[in-house]
């Protein structure tokens, strides 16, 4: 247990509600955290930045009590923590989160995900689960959010789920909230509600942390900024004397930065569909040529990815007429389709595109063509750890567990993976998503190199960004069906955006 | 609520009126009759205590196969510190209990302070027990009789049903109001939905897995201190025959009352609803092979139906979530969008 906390005399706003002081963490060799000094203030929101891997999971966690630090002080208002918090003291000292994830029980109710959070309604020792449901409903209603308590989180949309996490995190009266990346999840209509939700905290009084890796939110919501590299902090400006290429700079530090441009050239056709239809898409007609990287855009749902999916052979296509170059191409399966040269990189990188409890090495080998059984495994895992080493995975030992890297460095292994041998037709499935500034670029520029090379490469995103800096053209959907193509002239992350929510 | 809702929620309740109105149709003169109702009843209570304990740790989100050898070494245990030992009939219950609880112990370490899987870890524990009946029972020797009448009492006949039946009722009530109505039951409960999410949110899911296995260490030896004091003899090797149908049981429970979730009083249906069948069966004349058969049918029924169940669950959410979108593209918020899209 850690030393109990010292109470002392009256707290000022001007105060930092929330200090950490020299705070370090250490993993065996590895230093998540060395010395980072950081403080939020009542009615201020401090966005928290910082590449994957750059340490902000770790500050996070100690903040939650869920990892311990191995120096510096926590400060809560007055009272002092000299050896990091237990998950309890955090609460009881009005730290509440937002996480990642959300972390809400989804087959549990509303109601109930409150009050585990905040405390159960008790009479005579037994949860009375009216006044529960009587609480949370003045709670949801008092932040405008029109939810049955009832309801369970299964139910309800992401933009809905999340508005439960921040209701949860406010019904502790906390002084600071911290949200993780609260709108990775979110599709980008739904996110002004959050943003809405987190002004209003500030407003009253709260102090926001706010983790985001989109500069967008930065300018938008934050009063200062703290930069995060290599576990140090690199600097903490305030949002209103910086620019969105400074925070870059700031971030990535002396990187090599800069877009990586769409590759030039489109060949001969590659891949047809004609009025393909399936679950969740109809009537798509398109042509993907050799060394053009062709975009499906839409919002969560708008069926760009069902039409990805059946090309894979994910998902099976119930009429139209799919054609690889020139032969009729059906796939039934995953695995035919990589027969076929066409190959699928999930957008799901833990759920789908990996398996998280194995090595890197064996998550780099495991596909149809897995001849490890027999074949020599070491030269095989040897040759695996040159490939990550040129991708830049840190650390390129075939040895570590896919789940240890951060974010970007398992999606590396993820395209490293599928992109060797260079394949036909890649379906590239959100390849970017909550990954660093200095990786995406990175990234960027693998998927421009193959397209070179002669793949034919087809992206499904979300991200106007993206689409706009990477794709030669982009197909915009909408409803299941494909809305407008935006040929290089109109490619431009406002056109798409506006493409995306209109009708 | 629409007829689909009320249909999941009391299906199981409507199988077993159904299963019970088709034998008494079918063997007028043996199925239907007060005789027979309590034989049914009488049987069950071990059977329910052992469903209780399997329901438990799967509300928590383990497995605990160590149950059916816990209800073995306790029915074993409490006559034999009686007959050979000299205890009071009820000190050898509480000291059957304890084991009980010991077991729910070493269960606990295994699975959350080694972090071992919880499968696993049970079946280890459920064969050292099997040894160790072997051991205390000179390798497997039934004890007959030699129980005292304030003992056998306990499983006397009251108002028609024995004893144990209300025992039974009893707990029921005591477990539904821990897991529905208690902080400890609803952090069990949330455990076993998400326990990441749990431990997020500042829930001792430790202390959770911990109390089931405790209490399922319990329940099991209270099934098998029943089972004894019902036949007065104890068979040390009868208790895995209980391990299947208890967890069919709570599989096929959770496809009732509240469809999605372990309960209780799902649990009980099942449990009546499978011995109903069997009874039937046996009534029939059907040989003694088709007992495990049923059995274990019924298993593979019960998830596959709680299966096919939350697999719709997921459509209806689909389909409803693209009819919204559609809705707000309208500019609109709706919260209670018509479910079934034509999608």
């Amino acid at each position: 247990m850690p030393a109990p906390a010292t109470r002392t005399a009256a707290r000022t706003s001007e105060e930092g509600v929330l200090a950490v002081e020299g705070l370090e963490c250490r993993f065996g060799a590895t230093q998540a955290l060395r010395g980072v000094d950081l403080t939020a203030y009542a009615g201020e929101v401090l966005a928290l930045l910082g590449e994957n891997g750059a340490g902000k999971s770790t500050l996070i966690k100690i903040l939650a009590g869920v990892q311990r630090p191995t120096g510096g002080v926590i400060r809560l208002g007055s009272d002092v923590f000299p050896h990091g918090l237990t998950a309890d003291q955090a609460r009881d000292h009005g730290l509440a989160f937002v996480h990642q994830d959300l972390g809400l029980l989804e087959p549990l109710s509303v109601a109930e995900n409150i009050a585990h959070v905040a405390g159960f309604c008790r009479s005579r020792g037994l949860v009375s689960w009216r006044r529960q449901l009587a609480l949370a409903r003045e709670l949801l209603a008092r932040w405008e959010i029109d939810i049955d308590p009832a309801t369970p989180v299964r139910r309800l949309e992401a933009a809905q789920r999340s508005l439960v996490a921040v209701a949860r995190a406010v019904a502790t009266e906390a002084r600071v909230i911290v949200f993780d990346e609260p709108t990775a999840a979110l599709p980008r209509h739904d996110v002004e509600l959050l943003y809405g939700a987190v002004e209003r905290l500030r407003d009253a009084g709260v102090a926001v942390v706010y983790v985001t890796h989109r500069l967008n939110e930065v300018t938008r919501l934050a009063d200062r900024a703290a930069v995060l590299r290599d576990g140090a902090l690199v600097g903490t400006v305030g949002v209103a004397d910086t620019s969105e290429q400074a925070l870059v700079e700031l971030i990535v530090g002396s990187k090599l930065q800069g877009a990586a441009a769409a590759p030039d050239a489109a060949r001969d056709a590659l891949l047809t569909l004609k009025e393909i239809a399936g679950e969740g898409a109809d009537g798509v007609t398109f042509t993907l040529r050799r060394g053009e990287i062709l975009a499906l855009v839409g919002l969560v749902g708008a069926g760009h990815r069902a039409v990805g999916r059946m090309v894979v052979g994910a998902e099976r296509a119930t009429s139209g007429e799919m054609r690889l170059a020139g032969e009729p191409f059906h796939p039934r399966s995953p695995r035919e389709a990589q027969r076929h040269g066409v190959v699928y990189v999930p957008g799901d990188r833990l759920g789908d595109a990996s398996f998280p409890t194995l090595d890197t090495g064996t998550n780099f080998s495991l596909r149809d063509r897995v001849t490890t059984a027999f074949a020599s495994t070491r030269k095989e895992r040897a040759a695996a750890g040159r490939i990550l080493d040129a991708w830049g995975v840190v650390p390129a030992a075939p040895d570590v567990t896919f789940a240890a890297l951060s974010g970007g460095n398992q999606q590396k292994v993820v395209l490293a993976k599928w992109m060797t041998p260079r394949p036909e037709v890649l379906v590239a499935e959100e390849p970017t998503a909550g990954i660093d500034v200095g990786t995406k670029t990175a990234i960027y520029q693998r998927l421009a190199d193959a397209a070179r090379a002669g793949t034919a490469v087809l992206l499904l995103s979300s991200d106007a960004d993206e689409v706009a800096v990477i794709a030669n053209r982009a197909i915009v959907f909408g409803h299941g069906r494909p809305k407008i193509e935006l040929g290089p002239d109109a490619l431009t992350a406002g056109r798409i955006a506006q493409e995306c929510y209109a009708g | 609520m629409s007829v689909g809702r009320l249909f999941s929620r009391w299906g199981l309740l409507i199988v077993f009126v159904a299963v019970f109105g088709a034998f008494s149709a079918w063997l007028p003169s043996k199925f239907p009759t007060s005789g027979n109702v309590q034989d049914i009843l009488t049987s069950q209570p071990p059977g329910i205590f052992i469903a209780y304990a399997a329901m438990l740790v799967l509300v928590v989100g383990e497995f605990d196969l160590s149950i059916g050898a816990t209800l073995g070494m306790s029915q074993y245990l409490v006559l034999k510190l009686i007959t050979h030992y000299g205890l009071s009939w009820q000190a050898a219950i509480v000291a059957a209990i304890g084991t009980g609880a010991a077991i729910g112990v070493a269960n606990a370490i295994a699975v959350v302070g080694l972090g071992i899987n919880s499968f696993i870890a049970t079946i280890g524990v459920a064969t050292i027990l099997e040894g160790l009946v072997q051991w205390i029972s000179d390798g497997n020797q039934p004890l007959f009789g030699g129980a005292p009448t304030g003992f056998t009492s306990l499983a006397q006949t009251k108002h028609l049903v024995v004893l144990p039946v209300y025992y039974a009722l009893a707990f029921a009530v005591a477990l539904w109001v821990l897991l529905e109505f208690t902080v400890v039951g609803r952090q069990m409960r949330a455990t076993g939905a998400n326990r990441a999410a749990a431990r997020l949110s500042g829930i001792h899911t430790g202390r959770a897995r911990v109390t089931a296995f405790v209490v399922a260490g319990i329940l099991s030896a209270i099934a098998g201190i029943l089972v004894t004091a019902q036949v007065g003899a104890a068979d040390a090797t009868s208790g895995s025959t209980y391990l299947l149908p208890a967890y069919a049981a709570a599989f096929l429970g959770a496809t009732a009352i509240r469809p999605g979730f372990f309960n209780v009083w799902g649990t009980v249906i099942a449990i009546f609803l499978v011995a109903v069948g069997i009874t039937g069966l046996q009534l029939k004349g059907v040989e003694s092979w088709v007992t495990p058969v049923f059995n274990g049918s019924v298993l593979l029924l019960a998830v596959a139906v709680s299966r096919v169940a939350a697999t719709q669950q997921v459509m209806a959410r689909a389909r409803s979530a693209v009819a919204r979108r559609r809705s707000s593209s309208a500019r609109s918020t709706p919260t209670h969008p018509p479910a079934g899209d034509q999608t």
